[in-house]
């Protein structure tokens, strides 16, 4: 897998080059900002990009922008967004840009390079990754009628690995319950929140995230 | 009631001083008729080039007569005239015909431009006139009589004589009495009429204030910006790196145990880097010196640590509310840093210091070198130009001469910088401690 990589922070990006390359990814391009990597960018040249979000020269969000661009230029192209922070905003705006291939993760996450590998093969293959905090931050502006208010800590949580695009037998494993005791929270889940159940991980996600959003 | 009696030196400034209005005369009357000669072509919008520059001669005629007329009464200059710049837009020329300042000037004008010929006149003339008679009238006889000596009056017999000495000694005492007088009215209708009234003052004063607390705003903005900028970039990307280390630390443990030490040291450099950028953070936020010591205690912590030999005087300084202690503070590390920089000086002088001036106290930051000076502000944003040399202005924006203006203005303070080339260099910051 060709991947791209926008970082200013040099010894992060020198980081994540390693630990791309430690998991046998291949990294085309590394910039130490966007307008770089876009330049450098060619459709067909590599397999996906990951971006930090606050880059030189306005240290805004210029990764997001030159997310959405790479998109622009080649549909659903693959692109994992990291911040320091999270920004419920910014996953809106990724999502606005189509739904294949779009991940949004808090930089520390890279920490657990297994998860945070996973993740990005998830997004590679056109998956959908929202950070767990961007579903809590969701969460918390809703008031207290909502039905989201109802559901149980687990189901939370469930709902929580439900939008980072984890499926059924993942979610099983990541809590240590048995995959029919996670479709049970799914199937409350949606029932409580008024959503049919369906089978697809991100298609999941985006139901969840739009019921949020709106 | 009469004033005590002037002395003769009382009475001769005053002499002096009227003589110095007669002959600051013509200047009004010129700027006088010409105001006058423009009025009519001033809605025409030829007045749009000359009106500003007639008014910039006018504010200097009245800052002149302000000063001469504040040495003779001993006062203090009450206020700081405004600044005129050069080019004006349409809107903004009328607002500066129709301020306050423009109607006093233009008062002040009409009162000069009437008395202080007038005035010195009497006050030349009388003297003169009151030893030609006395001394001249005797000799009369010295004249044909079909051309006679002509005084106050054809002067052609001994009584003439007599009534010319005698005119002669009236206006001598006249001469005797009346400057003082004449003085006193010209310069106390100076300072009336250009002093501003309590109601300008007042809205002067607002309209200060109101810059002051627009810039203090935005320089806390930019303050609170920096700070998240500095943790973004120091602690908090260092501790990305940490985690991101030992995850790559962990992985490698998972094949071979050795493998795991590189990825362990370096995440401990990054942990040592992020607290470095911490504790630099905090101490930026608000040294912890300060409260600890005071401004006095943490200055001298500043001065001993100055590569440059320095002698501080905190004597007279009072106490001032945390955020002003905190400008100074940094006002002043940023001085000694510019110094050491950039002024091969081989002494430097601090002084800090809580002066009185009219409406507050203000804390004085005073920083002097021996060095080759020529030290200048870049130029702030908004002004057209403005001599840039590269002492003290690094590219950091917050660093340097710019960053001591930009604390100094946060506060509305002041910066006076007197830095010839060939030194020495003067720094003064003037912080005002209540808004």
């Amino acid at each position: 897998m060709r991947l791209l990589i926008a970082e200013d922070d040099a010894l992060l990006r020198a980081g994540l080059e390693l630990l791309l390359q430690g998991e046998g990814f291949e990294v085309v391009g590394s910039a130490n900002n966007a307008e770089d990597l876009l330049a450098a960018f060619e459709p067909g040249s590599a397999d996906g990009a990951v971006l930090d979000v606050r880059m030189p020269p306005s240290f805004t969000n210029e990764g997001l922008r030159a997310a959405l661009d790479l998109r622009a230029q080649v549909p659903d192209f693959p692109v994992l967004v990291l911040s320091s922070y999270v920004e419920d905003r910014y996953a809106s705006r990724l999502l606005a840009s189509g739904a294949q291939g779009v991940g949004y993760l808090l930089k520390e996450r890279v920490g657990k390079v297994g998860d945070f590998v996973d993740a990005l093969r998830r997004v590679l293959a056109g998956g959908t990754v929202m950070d767990p905090e961007v579903i809590a931050q969701l969460f918390s502006r809703r008031g207290t009628q909502d039905p989201v208010r109802s559901l149980t800590p687990r189901e939370f949580q469930v709902l929580g690995l439900v939008a980072e695009g984890l499926g059924n037998t993942a979610i099983a494993q990541a809590i240590s319950v048995s995959e029919t005791a996670v479709s049970k929270h799914i199937g409350n889940i949606f029932a409580k929140l008024g959503l049919s159940p369906s089978d697809s991980g991100h298609r999941r996600v985006l139901a969840a995230l739009a019921y949020l959003r709106s | 009631m009469l004033p005590a009696r002037p002395s003769l030196e009382t009475r001769l400034s005053a002499v002096r001083f009227l003589l110095r209005e007669m002959l600051a005369w013509p200047a009004s009357l010129g700027v006088l008729v010409a105001g006058v000669v423009l009025l009519p072509f001033l809605p025409l919008g030829v007045g749009l080039y000359p009106v500003p520059r007639l008014l910039a001669v006018l504010n200097l005629l009245a800052s002149r007569a302000q000063a001469r007329a504040c040495a003779y009464g001993s006062a203090v200059v009450p206020f700081d005239r405004r600044r005129l710049a050069d080019r004006y837009t349409f809107g903004e020329l009328a607002a500066l015909v129709s301020a306050p300042e423009t109607k006093r000037d233009v008062s002040w004008l009409l009162f000069h431009a009437a008395f202080a010929l007038l005035a010195g006149c009497l006050a030349a003339g009388l003297p003169l006139a009151a030893l030609l008679y006395v001394v001249a009238a005797p000799f009369w006889t010295l004249f044909p009589s079909d051309m006679p000596l002509e005084l106050a009056f054809p002067v052609t017999g001994w009584p003439a004589a007599g009534a010319t000495v005698l005119l002669g000694l009236v206006y001598g005492y006249a001469a005797w009495l009346l400057p003082p007088w004449l003085a006193r009215r010209l310069s106390g209708g100076t300072l009336g009429i250009l002093s501003p009234r309590r109601y300008d003052e007042l809205s002067r004063r607002i309209q200060d204030l109101s810059t002051a607390r627009a810039s203090a705003l935005t320089a806390h903005a930019a303050e609170l910006r920096r700070i998240e900028r500095e943790l973004h970039d120091g602690a908090q990307n260092r501790l990305v790196g940490v985690v991101m280390m030992l995850g790559l630390a962990q992985r490698a443990a998972e094949t071979d145990p050795a493998a795991a030490a590189p990825f362990i040291s370096r995440a401990q450099d990054a942990a040592t880097e992020a607290l470095a950028g911490l504790r630099e953070a905090v101490h930026d936020i608000y040294p912890p010196i300060l409260d600890e010591l005071g401004l006095g205690g943490a200055a001298s912590a500043l001065t001993s640590r100055s590569p440059i030999p320095c002698a501080l005087d905190a004597h007279g300084l009072l106490r001032a509310p945390a955020a002003v202690e905190s400008a100074a503070y940094f006002v002043l590390a940023e001085a000694l840093t510019n110094a050491a920089r950039h002024s091969n000086a081989s002494r430097i002088e601090v002084v800090l210091r809580t002066e009185a001036i009219p409406h507050e106290d203000v804390l004085v930051v005073r920083v002097r070198d021996d060095g080759g000076g020529g030290a200048a502000l870049p130029p702030s944003p908004g002004s057209g130009s403005g001599s840039e040399s590269g002492t003290g202005s690094e590219s950091g924006g917050g660093t340097g001469l710019a960053g001591i203006a930009r604390r100094a203005s946060a506060f509305g303070g002041k910066l006076i910088l007197t830095s010839p080339p060939g030194g020495p260099t003067d720094l003064r910051v003037e912080l005002p401690c209540a808004f």
